[in-house]
């Protein structure tokens, strides 16, 4: 009775929700949780097949978001977070959302992104039958402690979980170092061409042997932490990949090719230079194979697809202008880096808040490579900051070494926009934390105009 | 006139690198810069054979509890050229892992580290002091984000400044970081000098007095860095915004 009160309550919550604007993303789920603790539970015991979870630093909207297109490409239900809901009241509304009033889920699969700190905490309630882990790198300090920390916190909940398949990412020597202690069914992925992704950025905060402390050598070095790497002093190296990726340069495009046993194999094409979506993809092909779906609705599901908001969303208002998320500084300098790529005259516009979700502390402006936008100084005309930290974020762009003349603080996101439209310029990019995203997103939508509006998403 | 130099010693920057410190060297450089002062940044890792005759700044960042014991061992062998800098009145910044790391010891559980430059002592617990800080110096307001859970003692050592807003030291006695001589320890990252340019300016200026007997320092246009401290300020408590 409890349950069923917790569910009415939690979707009159998040009609209201809806009516007023909000997305209802959590708020449903905590008013849930309030009533009923043990409700994540109790439905994901309703789940008939398979329970996926897909946790990391970055990457984990979309890694997810495909594999649900696949599962639902293969011919079943599956409840699913799709907007990046992922502490245990997102997870908790996104099950609300298709159940019946009575609670009853009618779903083979869930398919479901859980934010890497909060893993322990929802597999107290949820047994996964598969977890896909994209990477590990530094997040929200604040909250998340240190990396260390963090991977002792999930090896512990893993170590409760025996019976749970593990998928991990070879390249990334945290996630490596995590299987390395754990018994579980593993399968890992990897990138074996030795490619260019464009990376000046070392960021040693791993780069120490997880097992023995020493310093990791690379043969090969991808971004961020991920790589090729043997340790100097103990056995720890990079583990032998189940589904190897092989990345072909063809002019334009990047051609990725992903193999896995018994004939399994699917190929992808990327338009941009977007390591971050190569990354995904893979972790997306492997979990397919992982579940045991045939390399045709895989690609199927890839195809199927469509990217999230603010991940790389098309805009056109006077000119094109795309949003991005960026929260962190490995997914902030991979977004810098595709920025430096367009030659076209710009407006480059930053938003920072430091809201709970977004990590209090925004000291890791100061870890963010933002001087790789002085390379391209000369093709951006205006730099507009904006959100409740702007001036951090002006502050940083001064002492990276900007022109303060170019730029512009805006005191709500409607100028901000304003901004990016007014100042004159072929191309505009908006990047922003995840508590601006919803606002800024629904500010563009209102003024996209949807004639020239490139309404295909790219898949990158 | 001839060319003004300043040499900063950035100690252990691949190991002590968390919450955007190294947003510190970048500060003291460009306010350099935009002076006419070059700044030689060496870079001083595990192992590096030390010369710090020249240095006139030391800059440490906080770090993973792995990374502090690593430098905590690697310290010992130039802890006398450091501590010879300090006597000299040199500058050494040094922020929350880095700042513990100067004391008598910095205990967690087994583990106990620390060179012993300076007297003060910390306890590591099991709760985070995490959250914006302000700080009054006496002369002025420090603004700062705080994440530590150790607990400093300054045994009778002078703070860095009292805490008007946040936990500093140890949530108790109102005392934040630690001052000798030119010695600067504190828990303030934020990165700390980018939104407190007069504790920046001071640090220039007695490099530029220890090595050259300039006492005076060319003013800047600090207008977006005292609008960033008035924003950050009102954030924290609109009361606090006259600290700016």
């Amino acid at each position: 009775m409890r349950k069923i009160l917790a569910i009415i309550i939690a979707k009159i919550a998040i009609a209201l929700a809806k009516l007023m604007g909000h997305k209802g993303t959590n708020f449903g789920g905590e008013i849930a949780l309030r009533i009923c603790p043990d409700i994540l539970a109790w439905f994901g015991s309703q789940v008939k097949k398979k329970i996926i979870l897909v946790t990391g630093t970055n990457g984990k909207t979309s890694t997810n978001n495909m594999i649900y297109s696949m599962i639902r490409q293969s011919g079943h239900t599956c409840v699913c977070n799709k907007l990046g809901a992922n502490l245990d009241s997102g997870l908790i509304s996104a099950f609300i959302n298709s159940c019946t009033l009575t609670g009853r889920i009618d779903a083979e699969y869930a398919s479901l992104e859980v934010d890497e700190a909060s893993l322990a905490k929802v597999m107290a309630h949820l047994k996964p039958d598969t977890i896909v882990f994209t990477n590990l790198f530094r997040d929200q300090l604040d909250g998340y402690t240190e990396l260390d920390a963090l991977l002792d916190k999930i090896r512990g909940s893993l170590e409760k979980s025996q019976d749970t398949v593990l998928l991990l990412n070879s390249d990334d020597p945290s996630l490596a170092s995590l299987g390395e202690d754990l018994a579980h069914a593993k399968y890992y992925y990897g990138i074996e061409t030795q490619m260019d992704m464009g990376s000046q950025d070392v960021d040693k905060d791993s780069v120490l042997c997880k097992l023995c402390g020493e310093k990791l050598d690379y043969d090969h070095y991808f971004y961020s932490q991920l790589g090729h790497y043997t340790c100097t002093k103990c056995h720890f190296k990079r583990p032998i990949p189940d589904f190897k990726a092989f990345i072909e340069d063809k002019g334009q495009k990047r051609e990725l090719t992903a193999i896995g046993k018994d004939d399994f194999k699917v190929v992808r094409d990327f338009t941009t230079n977007d390591s971050y979506s190569i990354y995904n993809t893979l972790a997306a092909i492997s979990a397919g194979g992982v579940l045991g779906f045939t390399a045709e609705s895989v690609k199927k599901g890839l195809e199927n697809y469509r990217p999230q908001v603010g991940r790389m969303e098309n805009f056109y208002i006077g000119k094109p202008i795309t949003l991005n998320l960026a929260k962190n500084p490995v997914g902030f300098n991979e977004t810098l880096k595709i920025i430096s790529q367009d030659m076209s005259s710009k407006v480059v516009a930053i938003g920072v808040n430091d809201l709970p979700q977004d990590g209090r502390d925004v000291s890791w402006l100061w870890d963010t490579n933002f001087e790789i936008l002085l390379d391209i100084d000369d093709t951006i005309v205006n730099y507009t900051v904006f959100g409740r930290r702007r001036y951090d974020m002006a502050l940083r762009l001064k002492y990276a070494g900007i022109d303060e003349n170019k730029l512009t603080v805006a005191e709500t996101v409607e100028d901000a926009i304003d901004s990016v439209v007014k100042n004159l310029s072929d191309t505009g990019y908006v990047l922003l934390n995840y508590s601006l995203l919803f606002e800024t997103q629904k500010i563009l939508k209102g003024r996209n105009e949807d004639v020239k509006a490139d309404s295909v998403p790219s898949v990158s | 006139m001839k060319m003004l130099k300043l040499t900063l010693c950035h100690l252990y920057p691949e190991l002590l690198n968390l919450y955007g410190d190294s947003g510190n060297v970048l500060t003291l450089i460009r306010r350099c810069q935009w002076r006419g002062i070059y700044v030689d940044v060496i870079n001083c890792g595990v192992g590096s054979a030390a010369d710090f005759e020249n240095v006139d700044i030391f800059f440490m960042g906080g770090g993973a509890d792995s990374n502090l014991g690593l430098v905590s061992n690697d310290m010992n062998n130039i802890k006398p050229q450091l501590e010879l800098a300090v006597e000299q009145g040199k500058v050494l910044l040094a922020i929350c892992g880095g700042y513990q790391l100067l004391g008598k010891y910095y205990r967690k559980k087994d583990t106990v580290l620390g060179l012993g430059l300076l007297d003060f002592y910390t306890e590591a617990t099991d709760k985070n002091f995490s959250g914006n800080i302000v700080v009054d110096t006496g002369d002025y307001h420090l603004i700062g984000f705080e994440n530590h859970k150790g607990r400093t003692y300054l045994n009778g050592l002078s703070p860095l400044g009292q805490v008007i807003s946040g936990f500093g030291n140890n949530g108790k006695d109102k005392t934040e970081g630690v001052r000798y001589k030119n010695v600067i320890g504190t828990y303030l990252h934020g990165p700390l000098l980018p939104k407190n340019p007069k504790l920046c300016d001071e640090i220039i200026k007695i490099a530029l007095k220890n090595k050259y007997g300039i006492e005076d320092l060319q003013e800047l246009d600090d207008s977006l860095e005292i609008k960033a401290r008035q924003h950050t300020l009102k954030l924290i408590n609109s009361k606090f915004v006259s600290f700016a």
